[in-house]
């Protein structure tokens, strides 16, 4: 078990591409963090230089107190698992798990000691005589866990490790991995490109974006507190509804306006707002699709921040709806996450309410939050 | 003398027979068994002179192994029963070590094999004297590192390979190291990238070391490992400018990229500038062209290939639409599909033998 210290890491690669800039970010001792974003943000390179399998150009990386940027992979008692699961197809499953141990030279005994705890952890006890190609997806990405567990390392690095398994199998093993992290008391690093899964299983997550860290925090914080425009939209699905609004001020109120429509901004918002020179200009506002409802009693309430709106499409999910609604002043679609009963159908005319509670307002230019938490 | 896992299991099991502690040293007195015994002893000079003659070193018995090059044994007591035991251990493993020495010997034949050396007229002969099977279902492996010395890693893929009969490792070059397969019940020709990438896996996590793997034709007879470890070595050169982010190439999955490779560049720049233009140029962004071969990659699936880029499956609509708006060629027909992936690919081979040449 150890900590993890990444101080002011870059990785520039010959021929001038930097894929990450400025990486500062100390992980605790038995922490889970997920480090998240787009294709090509620099997660798996953070990852890859943490493993030791990519150089890093600049700063200092530590594993517990001792700076390891110089120190091989296999000396950092560190072990990876990858989307590839990667097992040999003629070894059983006792002999995949104990392969590595093996080629280290372990003592027998201890080798068994080491994969009969790891299968009993896993769960796969029952499976060690078996030859991969008799295992499921699932059963197979455990195995190359188990591979991971034998080496008893302090720290573990998964790069993107369900992307190979189908969306049922994801959702299992997602909770599998949070048990198996806290069965095993040991620092997880976690790459994924699949914003529910950082939600689900990270203590803190990592947004990072062009080889930047955009914001790290607790999944709720990311949620309810996103630091810019992008964090906003890639936490949360359906994404953020974005605005261009002005904010102005109509006696005594300020109201966020765009095309015909006009909304109350509460005055608990104001207060939380870092500067007040933004009213009177242009800003971008923000609501997720779960702040927005077709209810009567939300129209009530929230009287002073309607919007009239064309249904375009409804999406029934089951346990909601989806509403995908045009206005004016708003390019696209306002997406609505309501209540599965509601009555409101394709190519309505309706009126929705915006939870004014819940706006979020960013500056259009730097796309960092206006507001205080 | 390097001796695989194989054989160390074999002496081991032999101590563990014995009622008292025993090792197993190389010629310089470095414990070699116990694994996890890790000292040095110095051999008295008398032993060195004579080493099948048993030598008490106060309260330790202590003798070598006949051909072919002499290893010791140390056992822990110094009565007449221990001496005897050591006579009967020596002749045992002097035979275990035999046998390692003989596949050194079929190692020879099989390189020579691999190196073309050997003729088909010869193959009866040669293979009958080392007793190998002239008829089997094998094929070569051909890993390529960019830095390392091949040398350093020919001890971890012995250790992984050792156990199979008649999988075999060389170094083939300063880089390269070749992986001669035999398949059989436990591995099937189906599974050998399987079988690659694992290797792929255990050079990276064990060795520290990114690897390209070649895999050649599955053959049937031993003649035929010299065209494998050929078509392995291919594979690599062919592979690579297609897919450059790819480690494993497989020549009989390959078809496409090996006919393409023989086209003479002309008519390739030719057809490969019918669709990639100037008219062309601003559609074709990297990320665009990402997004295209991830959508063949995912054979023309939409939401599949959505969820890997993490976009939303209208964006990847909206992207394919405008592709076909502008060449006329809608990717999620599979005729269209087929064509543009041929031209995208006659471009990417252009541009590698620019840069070779």
């Amino acid at each position: 078990m150890a900590s993890v210290s990444l101080k002011h890491i870059y990785k520039v690669y010959a021929g001038g591409v930097t894929a990450v800039s400025d990486f500062c970010l100390d992980i605790e001792d038995k922490e889970f963090i997920v480090l998240v974003g787009p294709s090509g943000c620099g997660k798996s390179t953070t990852l890859r230089m943490v493993a030791g399998l990519e150089e890093i150009s600049d700063g200092e990386l530590y594993i517990g107190e001792k700076l390891v940027n110089d120190v091989a992979p296999k000396d950092r008692d560190i072990a990876m698992v990858f989307q590839n699961y990667a097992l040999y197809p003629h070894m059983t499953v006792y002999d995949n798990m104990a392969f590595g141990l093996k080629l280290r030279k372990t003592p027998k005994a201890e080798i068994e000691r080491r994969v009969k705890e790891a299968a009993r952890i896993l769960d796969i006890e029952h499976l060690l005589n078996r030859k991969p190609k008799a295992l499921s997806g699932g059963q197979r990405q455990r195995v190359a866990l188990g591979r991971a567990i034998v080496r008893e390392p302090k720290v573990f690095l998964m790069d993107e490790p369900l992307s190979n398994l189908d969306a049922k199998l994801r959702v299992a093993m997602r909770t599998e991995i949070t048990k198996l992290h806290q069965k095993l008391q040991t620092t997880f690093i976690y790459v994924t490109h699949d914003q529910t899964e950082a939600m689900t299983m990270g203590s803190r997550i990592v947004v990072m974006r062009d080889g930047f860290i955009q914001q790290c925090d607790s999944p709720q914080n990311l949620y309810d507190y996103p630091a810019n425009l992008f964090v906003a939209g890639f936490i949360g699905s359906p994404q953020m509804n974005f605005f261009n609004v002005t904010l102005e001020k109509q006696g005594g109120a300020v109201y966020a306006l765009f095309g015909d429509n006009k909304i109350k901004v509460p005055e608990e918002k104001l207060q939380k707002l870092l500067s007040d020179e933004c009213i009177g200009k242009e800003v971008i506002m923000g609501i997720r699709p779960e702040n927005i409802s077709d209810s009567k009693e939300a129209c009530q309430k929230f009287a002073d921040s309607t919007v009239k709106v064309h249904v375009e499409v409804t999406e029934l999910m089951g346990s909601e709806t989806y509403l995908y609604l045009s206005t004016t002043g708003k390019d696209g679609n306002i997406i609505a996450r309501v209540d599965p009963r509601s009555t409101s159908r394709t190519n309505d005319d309706i009126i929705v309410a915006f939870d004014t509670s819940r706006l979020h307002f960013f500056d259009k230019d730097s796309e960092t939050t206006l507001l205080n938490r | 003398m390097y001796l695989n896992q194989h054989t160390l299991a074999k002496i081991s099991s032999v101590f563990s027979l014995l009622s008292m502690p025993a090792l197993l040293l190389d010629t310089d007195g470095q414990v070699i068994l116990p694994e996890d015994y890790h000292k040095q002893l110095l051999l008295p000079e008398q032993l060195l002179a004579s080493p099948h003659e048993p030598f008490i070193n106060g309260a330790f018995t202590l003798i070598g192994t006949t051909d072919p090059e002499p290893m010791y044994l140390c056992f822990s007591g110094n009565s007449e029963e221990v001496i005897s035991i050591a006579k009967i251990c020596s002749q045992l493993i002097s035979s275990i070590l035999r046998e390692l020495s003989q596949d050194s010997g079929r190692e020879t034949t099989i390189r020579r094999i691999l190196d073309g050396e050997i003729d088909a007229s010869d193959i009866l002969v040669v293979a009958n004297d080392q007793q190998l099977k002239i008829e089997a279902e094998r094929c070569v492996l051909y890993a390529q590192f960019s830095s390392v010395p091949a040398e350093s890693l020919i001890g971890i893929l012995k250790d992984a390979f050792s156990e199979n009969e008649g999988d075999y490792v060389f170094e083939v070059g300063r880089h390269a190291i070749a992986i001669v397969k035999e398949f059989n019940d436990d591995l099937e020709p189906g599974e050998i990238e399987q079988y690659a990438m694992a290797l792929c896996s255990t050079l990276t996590t064990e060795a520290d070391q990114s690897a390209l793997i070649g895999i050649g034709g599955v053959k049937h007879s031993l003649i035929q490992l010299h065209e494998s470890l050929i078509e392995a070595k291919k594979a690599i050169n062919i592979g690579l400018p297609f897919r450059p982010k790819q480690q494993i190439f497989n020549y009989s999955g390959m078809v496409l990229e090996r006919f393409l490779y023989d086209i003479p560049e002309d008519s390739a720049v030719q057809f490969h500038q019918t669709l990639f233009n100037k008219k062309t140029a601003k559609l074709f962004s990297e990320e665009m062209l990402n997004t295209i071969e991830a959508f063949f990659d995912n054979s023309l699936n939409l939401s599949e290939t959505a969820r890997k880029l993490y976009i939303h499956r209208n964006t990847l609509v909206y992207r394919l639409d405008k592709i076909q708006k502008i060449t006329g060629l809608d990717l999620r027909t599979f005729d269209d599909a087929m064509t543009f992936k041929l031209l995208m690919l006659m471009g990417k081979l252009r541009k590698d033998k620019k840069q070779r040449y």
